[in-house]
């Protein structure tokens, strides 16, 4: 089922700009100069109940600015947004009673008090029944270890603990959608694998659907069913990320071991990476052989003791397609 | 419904409290300023010849800015500050994800730090006020009926300031603006000075103006110059201020909204 359905959104920006200097500032009380930025140009796209959708894009693509937009903060110029029946920057006040968004650099917790007080707020302003809110909250506390923290000031907290109660906030009410843009941000390793398996959870528990923009292609990987790639405000790719690497892979990693000294490497299609007197690294062209093809040859001509494959990583598949975008 | 917003009117009184300090410096300045005034209006009457000003005899001036000094912060509120703050940061953003009616949550939360600051603040500098500045209450009801014109005035303001505040959309710089309209407000509300101490053309703008219902004419009904018929009058010209006002806030904002830009990653 459809939850979100986007058509032919844009919109522009203006971006005021003046020269530095206290003259030209001055002279900016009067009279502005401006330039229209086009954020977003022309996106449509869909996003299917349950689904976990990894929204990338280099910075200032406008990755931002489509969660604004289907988070009913802004309006778009033109297009049209249906989700779950509304049109969020329409019917705003009833429409978010029904999602949940965190952003990585905004927070909805008071500072000067410790979280639980604002958890106690949204029971209110979501109207969350107290049996629900409870039975939430401390199902929530014990997911993601809070327990303490969120009786200690806002301001006293670590980033990482916060960002744990944002995201309890931000789902206390059992939202049916959940908008993350950059939740795993400045985090250490272990609080995103929490932050990871919590979104994974809840995904699968509560049929949660998840929107999330991030740089961090492991979030991706964990997480997401579908990504979306986009640059300079258009989509410029969607799909699985099976099927990303599958298109764009363009070589394989073979790091092999010998049995003896082995003086010279000679394949075709091949570039040696890396050539120690037992150890070496060879990238080989996918795109012109098969891979399996220069294994084989490998193991005839020499001794080798160990094969490892890698694939190209995600990271520099996406890095690829954004640089090839730039050049047209 | 009203429990959604009582909520905020909790929530800024925790704020409050987790703020000692603030209780501390109101008390250590406000008896100055009483002091300050009282030395200033006895100087400025013992040198004129007459016996009132503006009809305010040197008793009732003395106990107007009493009034003021203990009960005249009831009105004011930091609104259209934390507004200009939210846009210049962008947390306007996480204000409007909130399935809440944005200005009946900020005046919720003004409304907890004013009913706040009547307890912790002006309930004890009264009893200052009357044990060392000889503060007079003239009749009991009226101090009563004053402090609740007063709350109206506090919505009056509320109301004038979320309105004011759309003109910060406007802006990459709204403290020029702000001090503008806090300066203006304190002026014409009679706050410096009682308004019929005024020039009679001034006035008679004024009267078409919400703002002298905002602290004159509360404290107007403290020092019992009203009949409780002319009180009710009052504080039926406030509730309408109230309405007006809020209309016009919600049209503009509504249009205001559109061209939001929302800025902050
Ligand atoms: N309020 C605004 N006023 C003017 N320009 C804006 C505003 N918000 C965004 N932009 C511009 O729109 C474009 C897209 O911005 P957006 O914040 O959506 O990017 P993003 O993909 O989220 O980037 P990042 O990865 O850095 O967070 C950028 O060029 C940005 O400068
Ligand atoms: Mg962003």
């Amino acid at each position: 089922m459809e939850i979100i359905t986007v058509k032919k959104i844009k919109k522009s920006f203006k971006k005021y700009t003046r020269e530095q200097g206290l003259w030209n500032a001055i002279k900016s009380l009067f009279q502005r100069e401006y330039k229209l930025v086009e954020a977003i140009r022309n996106i449509s796209f869909s996003v299917e109940k349950g689904e976990i959708l990894g929204y990338l894009g280099p910075n200032g693509a406008g990755k931002s600015t489509v969660i604004k937009i289907l988070t009913g903060i802004l309006y778009p110029d033109s297009g049209s947004i249906e989700i779950m029946g509304y049109v969020p920057f329409d019917d705003r006040e009833k429409y978010v009673q029904n999602i949940g968004v965190v952003m990585g650099q905004k927070s909805t917790l008071s500072w000067s008090l410790p979280a639980i007080d604002s958890f106690y707020l949204t029971q209110a302003i979501y109207q969350i029944s107290k049996k629900d809110f409870e039975k939430n909250l401390n199902e929530l506390t014990e997911l993601l270890e809070v327990k303490e923290i969120s009786k200690t000031l806002v301001r006293n907290l670590s980033l990482g603990e916060r960002m744990k109660c944002e995201f309890i906030n931000c789902i206390l009410h059992n939202p049916k959608i959940i908008f993350l843009d950059e939740p795993t941000i400045g985090l250490d390793v272990v609080a995103k694998e929490k932050i990871r398996n919590f979104i994974k959870k809840i995904n699968k528990e509560r049929g949660t659907t998840v929107i999330l923009t991030t740089h961090d292609i492991d979030d991706v990987e964990a997480l997401c069913h579908r990504i979306i790639l986009i640059d300079k405000g258009i989509h410029v790719y969607e799909g699985s990320l099976e099927s990303l690497k599958k298109k764009f892979v363009s070589y394989k990693d073979l790091t092999v071991e010998f049995e003896k000294k082995v003086k010279e490497i000679k394949l075709d299609n091949c570039e040696v990476l890396m050539h120690k007197e037992f150890k070496a690294k060879i990238r080989v062209n996918a795109l012109k052989v098969n891979p399996t093809n220069v294994i084989k040859k490998l193991i005839d001509k020499y001794p080798i003791v160990d094969i490892n494959v890698d694939d190209e990583s995600v990271e520099s598949i996406i890095k690829k397609i954004y640089l090839s975008k730039n050049d047209k | 419904m009203i429990n959604k917003y009582s909520e905020f009117f909790k929530m800024e009184i925790k704020e409050d409290l987790a703020d000692r300090s603030r209780f501390i410096l109101w008390i250590i300045s406000k008896p100055i300023s009483m002091m300050i005034n009282i030395l200033i209006w006895t100087a400025i009457f013992s040198n004129s010849n007459s016996l009132s000003i503006g009809g305010f005899s040197i008793g009732q001036t003395i106990n107007y800015f009493l009034f003021q000094a203990v009960f005249g912060n009831i009105i004011f509120n930091n609104i259209s500050e934390k507004i200009g703050a939210k846009i210049y940061s962008g947390e306007l953003s996480t204000s409007l994800l909130k399935p809440v009616n944005f200005s009946i949550s900020m005046v919720s939360k003004s409304l907890g730090g004013r009913f706040f600051s009547l307890i912790y603040e002006s309930i004890p500098t009264h009893a200052i006020a009357m044990l060392f500045f000889g503060m007079q209450i003239y009749n009991k009801p009226a101090i009563i009926l004053s402090i609740i014109s007063l709350f109206l005035g506090l919505l009056i303001n509320c109301f004038f300031s979320l309105s004011w505040s759309l003109l910060y959309f406007k802006t990459l710089n709204y403290m020029p603006l702000e001090r503008i309209k806090r300066f203006v407000i304190q002026f014409i509300s009679g706050f410096y000075l009682p308004l019929n101490f005024f020039p009679l053309a001034l006035q008679n703008v004024l009267k078409f103006l919400p703002f002298n219902f905002l602290l004159y004419e509360p404290t107007k009904i403290f020092l019992n110059i009203y009949s409780f018929k002319e009180i009710l009058g009052v504080m039926l010209i406030q509730i309408v201020w109230i309405i007006v006002l809020y209309g016009t806030f919600n049209f503009f904002f509504k249009i205001t909204l559109k061209k939001f830009e929302g800025v902050g990653a």
